[in-house]
């Protein structure tokens, strides 16, 4: 008998010893990694940079202040705008970027970038971001389709990484198969010149602020229909600009590709073991690109 | 020379058969029929002796005429002892009842572990009572599955699923035998519970590897659980009450017929919640709820039924059926006023009717059938055939209409059909021949059909008064794999001396989806170190031709969508190395220690991503068959270490195992799979406390389980739709922001951190006494008693950009009673 009370004492004893439910901080012991977005362009309207960042950790802030600053207005309802300074926690600032080739090296140097966003119900204060791009300030460096180029980093703690590109030639289209007009709901035929792997095609019309029409080009398919082609357009007559690009391995395989993520969380989405195009000694993409422009008249008829 | 020789021949013969002579029979337990395993039955003074098989079956050959004293013994019961003629024309068939015996002071135990010790080849090998199954503390009562979960070498995956991991096996490598006959799926609720109703079982025999040439098709652990055959002196039964379910068991003799005579077991489960929940809505809830009830409930119904023959025969048939019905039915009829305005403009309303019919009817079960023939054709061999048909099913029906009761339309109408069915036809022919002494050669050969059928349906019809009705009818997938198997297989146990014994045995099997015939070549060896103390030793190969399409990190095991291996792959296979020690006290207290190396080959890891695609044409998911499979390599290796105590007032084991299993396939290098545990300590104790009640434990201490750590954030580039423009405010630069960033989770190496350590102590007291109608036995039992809390798995969430984690618990502490009644 004395036996039983004793075993269900402890047994109530324990009922009242709760466990507690928390959530807990991400801690882990894993280095970060350097992560580099870096791109040879021949698109006029990109110039080549290297970005040089890293990942943090789990529980660490993405954005850090750098400084707050008061600046007079010249003229205006206040005297006095506010600014709050901030960057990237991920970014390494002062890194030391080359990029060679047959033709010699090239020193891309920091320059720094900022986005201003007002605060909601406040104008005078101001979220200021600011990122760093590695450009080449010197203005030298001038990028040939064909030529590979390799990419050395030294990042301020000594981490080095190392990548090469080769920039694709310059994806022309038979320009005799365009029509000097198209109309709107017809079909447009795009024929590539040269057999170039990796490629895309961007339709536009000067109205319209966002890529209209696009369509990625499967590995080595060399031409493509729209069919019943529309873009919008607010008069009756347009300009219809046709660009393709051409990218090499890397890039497509970068942004391009699909890919199956894993799981872990379905609060916080996919996850990936950090993606790496042809990286040594860290993660991201160091890829180049190439483009070409034409345009033809655009204009609309009614849907028959 | 032709003369000698047949002289010699002669003499041989004649010294097998002639001057030698053999007796054979049944030991059976007196109150109840029930035959008893591994008795020991010798002739007093001699080396000629034999223990019961798990028919209570015995042999003893080679005995030169004359009269002895036959005494039969095994501890829990009184020995027999009995003067018996043995010779020319004298009974050859001695069958006995043993009546059980308590030690005064002691539990009463039933033990046969020392003629086990000494007879059993079989390494890995433990019987479990349905006196240890009930006795240990489980999740709400008691199930021979998380019984077994106890054992070394045996892992579970969690709290919420009863399936076993066996050294590094996953739970569709094990070898699910009701009564000889395959189980598919052997689970309730999900996997929380197994199928088999505790009541029912006579005995669970498992082997955790290492098993003999007769079982075949699974590469992991067998597990055969064998039920009651039925009282065959008088009736009896018992009812039990827990908190999940009822559970009610008659047994008791066939009336007699000439020759016929037998005895019948039949036993029913089912859950109760529901009727309670029901009866409580129809007296005081709202009628909204009674239309619906409450959806779910489980049943199991198993019988058994054996017929002896003369002295020679039985039939047994045995059946099991057992289903989770989930059911949601909702009927509304419905009137209602339609207002609108006519031509003169007034307002005007017509009465409508309608009806809205939902039927949501979701079950999974079994089905077990088997006829089985025992024949004995003579002392020395014996005869078993089985004709069985086993079939699990999973299916979903879902059927939705809306029907306009004025006009007797039905407007919209919704179909939904999806299951998943396992038909498994077997006929299988065993004999066992005890040549003599030194040779017991085991042989037989079977034939299995297996059909699997797996569909995805969908029919909706809409209805438009002008245009009348519109069918769409869609089939998202439909797999149906028919597959047959022939396997044959021998073994022969040696007793090579006194000290060493050997087992060797082949197993040949032909698959129809597959080209050539499978050896699996099998090799156990006893050496006998001292008279209580052996060693052992296990060489096997095993194959599998069937395989699951189950996620291989799931944390809960639902279901079991079992498929064939396809032809263009190679059957799955496992070696086995095992290597042992065993020692047994005075007090048939058992040690052992194992070591195990398994190494598996032909593996599949199903390609999840590319089980489902969306359709270019309608946008709809459709599932692909499955067959885009990752080959996989694993291997297992580890230490088992074992302490059983059969006998006096404290009765139980402790077990610790050290286990190492690790998967290869071309997507992850060598990870450690979900269910790997380096460490585990279990430990089951019964207490005998005096005046009838007795204290039972079950102690869990492990390692956690492997997961995919989170080690950090980084930014993934990504092209964006806008070419805006970012100013350099000190040169006035610009540059174009055509690349965005998404900020992503970068994680670890597949399964590289583990979960905090598992920990749990469930307690239960129990009380017996005896009635004018039988006995009544209450229990009440706490488990996870110090509410340990037991990650599950991690969730996790940005807080503020800083990246958190919760861990989802097992069990909480959790109280359970329940009542049974023997009469």
């Amino acid at each position: 008998m004395k036996y039983y009370i004793f075993y269900f004492a402890v047994i109530i004893f324990f009922l009242f010893n709760c466990s507690e439910y928390r959530w807990e901080k991400v801690t882990t012991d894993a280095e970060n990694r350097v992560n580099i977005l870096g791109v040879i362009s021949m698109d006029s309207t990109i110039n080549s940079f290297v970005k040089v960042h890293r990942t943090i950790q789990p529980s660490d802030n993405d954005k850090i202040i750098l400084r707050y600053d008061t600046t007079a207005y010249d003229t205006g309802a206040y005297d006095y705008y506010y600014e709050t300074v901030r960057k990237l926690n991920y970014e390494y600032r002062d890194s030391e970027v080359i990029i060679s080739s047959s033709d010699g090296d090239y020193q891309f140097f920091p320059v720094i970038y900022k986005y201003k966003r007002e605060f909601k119900n406040d104008n005078n204060a101001y979220r200021v971001m600011e990122e760093v791009m590695f450009e080449d300030t010197l203005g030298i460096f001038k990028p040939e389709a064909g030529r590979n180029y390799f990419l050395k980093i030294t990042t301020p703690n000594g981490k080095v990484v190392t990548a090469e590109t080769t920039v694709p030639e310059v994806p022309k289209i038979d320009k005799t198969l365009l029509p000097d007009t198209l109309y709107t709901y017809d079909d447009l035929n795009i024929h590539f010149l040269d057999n170039l792997p990796y490629k895309k095609i961007t339709l536009s019309t000067k109205n319209t602020n966002h890529r209209g029409e696009e369509k990625v080009m499967s590995e080595n398919q060399q031409y493509y229909t729209f069919e019943r082609l529309y873009l919008y357009i607010r008069s009756d007559t347009d300009t219809l600009n046709i660009k393709t690009t051409a990218y090499d391995k890397h890039y497509f395989d970068y942004f391009m590709k699909d890919r199956d993520d894993e799981v872990i969380s379905f609060m916080l989405g996919e996850s990936d073991h950090g993606l790496n195009v042809g990286i040594e000694g860290g993660i991201g993409v160091f890829g180049s690109i190439a483009t070409y422009e034409t345009q033809i008249i655009y204009n609309y008829r009614n849907e028959e | 020379m032709k003369k000698i020789l047949c002289i010699i021949l002669f003499l041989m013969i004649g010294k097998l058969f002639g001057d030698n002579f053999s007796i054979n029979g049944f030991v059976r337990e007196d109150k109840t029929g029930e035959p008893l395993f591994y008795v020991n039955i010798f002739l007093q003074d001699t080396e000629f002796g034999a223990v019961t098989n798990n028919e209570g079956y015995y042999v003893i050959t080679g005995i030169p005429e004359g009269t002895y004293n036959l005494i039969i013994s095994i501890i829990g019961y009184k020995d027999i002892k009995q003067k018996i003629f043995i010779g020319e024309n004298s009974e050859s068939r001695h069958d006995f009842r043993l009546q059980e015996s308590a030690v005064q002071g002691e539990t009463v135990t039933v033990t046969a572990e020392r003629t086990k010790f000494k007879e059993s080849m079989d390494l890995s090998n433990l019987s479990i009572s349905t006196k240890e199954i009930k006795s240990t503390p489980g999740f709400i009562e008691a199930d021979v599955f998380r019984t077994i979960q106890m054992l070394p070498g045996v892992q579970s995956l969690n709290d919420f699923t009863s399936a076993l991991y066996v050294r590094g096996s996953t739970p569709d490598q094990n070898l699910i035998l009701l009564d000889g006959i395959t189980v598919y799926n052997p689970y309730h609720v999900g996997g929380m519970f197994s199928t088999f109703n505790t009541d029912a079982i006579k005995e669970a025999d498992f082997s955790a590897g290492g098993f003999p040439a007769k079982y075949g098709g699974r590469m992991g652990s067998v597990l055969n659980i064998i039920n009651r055959e039925g009282n065959t002196e008088e009736f009896e039964g018992n009812a039990n009450i827990s908190l999940l379910s009822t559970k009610l068991l008659v047994e008791g003799p066939l009336p007699k017929w000439n020759t016929l005579k037998g005895s019948f077991m039949l036993a029913g489960r089912r859950t109760y919640f529901d009727k309670i929940y029901n009866l409580g809505i129809k007296l005081f809830g709202e009628e909204e709820l009674q239309k619906v009830g409450f959806p779910y409930h489980f049943y199991d119904l198993s019988g058994k039924i054996n017929l002896d023959i003369g002295k020679n025969h039985r039939l047994t048939l045995s059946s099991f059926l057992g289903d989770d019905v989930f059911r949601i039915n909702y009927d509304d009829k419905r009137t209602y006023f339609n207002h609108y305005i006519d031509e003169n403009g007034e307002i005007m309303s017509a009465q409508r009717r309608s009806r809205d019919y939902n039927n949501f009817d979701w079950k999974w079960g079994n089905r077990v059938n088997s006829l089985t023939w025992r024949w004995i054709y003579s002392p020395q061999l014996v005869f078993k055939t089985y004709l069985a048909e086993s079939r699990f099913r999973f299916s979903i029906d879902y059927d939705s209409f809306h029907e306009d009761l004025n006009r007797d339309i039905k407007t919209y109408e919704y179909y939904l059909d999806i299951f998943d069915i396992v038909q498994d036809n077997s006929f299988r022919t065993e004999a066992y021949w005890k040549a003599n002494e030194k040779h017991r050669v085991t042989t037989g050969i079977e034939y299995k059909n297996i059909n699997m059928d797996l569909g995805f349906f969908i029919k909706q019809t809409d209805y438009n008064y002008d245009d009348g009705y519109w069918t769409n009818r869609d089939t998202i997938l439909s797999m149906k794999q028919n597959s047959y198997e022939y396997a044959g297989f021998i073994q022969d146990k040696i007793d090579i001396s006194n000290l060493l014994t050997m087992q060797i045995g082949v197993r040949v099997t032909k698959h129809s989806l597959h080209d050539k015939l499978f050896l699996s070549p099998r090799f156990n060896f006893k050496y006998m170190l001292r008279e209580n103390l052996s060693a052992k030793l296990s060489l096997g190969k095993y194959h599998q031709f069937i395989t699951t399409a189950n996620p291989q990190d799931e944390n809960f095991r639902f279901i079991d969508i079992w498929l064939n291996i396809p032809e263009d792959k190679k059957a799955s296979s496992a070696y086995h190395t095992i290597l042992g020690m065993e020692y047994l006290t005075d007090k048939d207290n058992l040690f052992r220690v194992e070591t195990f190396y398994k190494d598996f080959d032909n593996l599949l890891t199903l390609k999840q991503e590319e089980s489902y695609r969306i359709d270019d044409n309608d946008g709809m998911i459709r599932f692909d068959e499955f067959n885009e499979f990752y080959d996989t390599e694993a291997y297992s290796y580890g230490a088992e270490l074992l302490f059983k105590k059969n006998r006096g007032r404290f009765t139980g084991w402790l077990g610790y195992t050290y286990s190492v299993t690790k998967r290869e396939n071309e997507k992850w290098n060598y990870y450690f799979p979900k269910y790997d545990r380096t460490h585990t300590l279990n430990g089951v104790g019964n207490i005998a406390l005096g005046k009838n009640f007795q204290l039972n434990t079950a102690l869990s201490l492990a390692s956690g389980n492997p997961y995919t750590p989170i080690l950090g954030k980084y930014e993934r580039w990504r092209e964006t739709d806008y070419g805006g423009y970012i100013i350099d405010e000190e040169s006035g630069a610009t540059n174009s922001t055509h690349y965005g960033s998404e900020i992503m989770l970068y994680s670890g190496a597949k399964n590289s951190a583990r979960n905090p350590a598992y920990f749990r102590l469930d307690l239960g007291l129990t009380h017996r006494k005896e009635t004018s109608y039988g006995s009544r036995e209450w229990y009440f039992q706490v488990m996870n008693v110090t509410n340990h809390l037991n990650t599950l798995f991690y969730i996790y969430d940005r807080k503020k950009n800083k990246v958190e984690k919760f861990g989802v618990p097992m069990f909480p502490v959790m109280p359970t009673f329940g009542i049974r009644f023997e009469f």
